[in-house]
């Protein structure tokens, strides 16, 4: 029996798909049956993400009014033999789609993936109940900035409300460097705040936004923030691992700079 | 018989139906009766007798008469016979016309539906080749008709088409245009572009800048190619906009794959669309 997680941070922007995408990726390099379901539906991204727009001929809301069978409407990622993606659909809203119907499909996918990852829309409405209906983990993703970390709060708990008890934190685009001046809130700042678990700290990376362009999640490679998600990774299925030290891996310009300042 | 006497009135006389097997003395009463009440209704025209029911003597015939004349003020002029032969002859007479007017209905109507049954094979026929002439204008419809919209269409947005379409604008990716017939974009393709939805293969795609995610004629399903290796090439594919004017291009299906080809004189002197 897999688990159902759910990736969502309540304000937008902050990095739910990438999330998604790097997650599963690396699930699946850990050799974890992995699908990953796009509940944004109108605005799906997931699929760029992943760089997989081309192959979508079903889609989510397909699968749920019965138009095909959902190993139709799976699509398997270009790297990786045990990744799949449900995609959402375009020219659908999110009232196509109810929680009890996430829920029996959830239930359905559980049984042949070790883990479903659901990509949440931004928002509290119809498309975050339908991305949180079956789910058994939460992992709120957030930047280190006031009004994410307030959404954030908000999104802990409604998921609360909703009896979902493993709740994990995600704090994304961290920069060491502006933490270190006292221009940015810390990864412990945050936990602070929020009050829950983190279960990762992935830095801002120029590599994430040339993966994403790309659509081939980096996770596992040897850039910072590819390091950092499969940490994450690893501590989802239940390993231990310590946490990056982000301030040691500095880039080559930022090494001399510092050698420069010491002289 | 329920009634002993019954008078019938016609239009200038009477029927008088009497009862064979009672009395006449019985039947004397009778009569008398019932002239006496029907004496309003009659009046006192003249008419002719008849007499059914029972062959009566002279003298019967005579004390009826009188038995009328007492009774009511109608003035009999005279007695005609009921002939039991002549209406047995009468009558054969017109139950044989009854079967002639049925066999010959009976006859009318078998023909009318002969008729009828040919006309209906006829206008099935007809149907048929309206239906044939339908599917040959459906197939044809890719070179036939088209539907011009104007305007870019944007993710989310899909045009469903009974006819070929021309597009005059840019199909941007997540946007979707389905048709029977052939798709032509005056702008870029860069959506999905499903042609020939109802399994026309002899449909096509065409655009000015032809870059499409995903290209379907009939059963035909034809994705973009992923994203060529090296970094900075893939950034300026996906992103950047192509320094170099495009040629217009078609994607067709030929040997039972989607083809592209640049739209230009080689295409054109190839012949492609005839075969």
């Amino acid at each position: 029996m897999g688990e159902v997680i759910v990736v969502t941070s309540g304000k937008g922007g902050v990095g739910k798909t990438t999330t998604t995408a790097n997650i599963g990726t690396g699930l699946a390099k850990l050799n974890k049956k992995v699908v990953l379901i796009d509940t944004d539906i109108g605005l799906r991204n997931l699929d760029v993400v992943m760089g997989l727009e081309n192959r979508i001929v079903y889609n989510l809301v397909d699968v749920i009014e019965g138009n095909c069978k959902i190993k139709q409407a799976m699509i398997k990622d270009k790297r990786y033999e045990n990744l799949f993606l449900l995609p959402a659909a375009q020219t659908k809203d999110k009232n196509s789609v109810s929680p009890e119907q996430m829920k029996t499909l959830a239930e359905e996918l559980k049984k042949e993936y070790d883990y479903v990852l659901m990509d949440c829309p931004a928002g509290i409405e119809q498309g975050f109940k339908n991305a949180i209906a079956g789910a058994d983990r939460a992992l709120v993703v957030t930047t280190p900035e006031v009004s994410a970390v307030r959404d954030a709060d908000r999104i802990i708990g409604l998921l609360e409300a909703n009896l979902i008890q493993k709740t994990q934190l995600i704090v994304n685009r961290l920069r060491p460097d502006m933490v270190k001046r006292g221009d940015m809130m810390s990864a412990e700042d945050v936990i602070d705040i929020l009050a829950v678990d983190l279960i990762g700290v992935v830095p801002d990376d120029e590599n994430i936004v040339v993966a994403t362009n790309n659509g081939e999640p980096l996770a596992g490679d040897s850039s910072l923030a590819g390091q950092a998600y499969m940490n994450i990774c690893h501590r989802i299925i239940g390993e231990n691992v310590p946490f990056l030290d982000l301030e040691s891996k500095k880039g080559l310009f930022a090494t001399l700079a510092s050698v420069f300042k010491k002289n | 018989m329920s009634q002993k006497v019954v008078i019938k009135g016609t239009k200038s006389g009477i029927i008088l139906v009497l009862d064979p097997d009672i009395p006449f003395d019985e039947l004397q009463e009778e009569i008398a009766k019932k002239f006496f009440s029907a004496k309003d209704f009659l009046g006192s025209s003249h008419m002719g007798l008849s007499i059914k029911g029972r062959v009566l003597s002279k003298e019967e015939e005579d004390i009826v008469l009188d038995i009328i004349g007492k009774n009511c003020n109608v003035k009999i002029v005279c007695i005609v016979d009921a002939d039991d032969e002549l209406d047995k002859v009468f009558s054969r007479y017109v139950s044989l016309s009854d079967e002639y007017l049925l066999e010959r209905r009976k006859k009318e109507l078998d023909e009318k539906e002969e008729y009828f049954q040919q006309l209906s094979l006829k206008q099935q026929e007809e149907m048929e080749n309206q239906v044939k002439l339908l599917k040959e204008m459906q197939d044809q419809l890719g070179s036939g008709t088209a539907k011009i919209f104007k305007g870019n269409l944007r993710s989310g947005q899909t045009i469903n088409c009974e006819t070929s379409v021309i597009i005059l604008g840019d199909v941007k990716p997540g946007a979707s245009v389905t048709s029977t017939g052939s798709i032509i974009v005056m702008g870029s393709l860069h959506g999905s572009a499903f042609a020939g939805s109802t399994g026309d293969i002899n449909a096509f795609v065409m655009a000015m800048s032809l870059d499409p995610l995903q290209v379907r004629i009939g059963e035909l399903i034809a994705i973009s190619p992923d994203a060529v290796k090296g970094k900075k090439l893939k950034i300026r594919r996906g992103i950047r906009k192509e320094p170099n004017v495009r040629e217009p291009e078609v994607a067709f299906v030929q040997n039972g794959h989607i083809v592209k080809m640049v739209y230009g004189a080689s295409f054109l002197r190839s012949n492609m669309f005839i075969s």
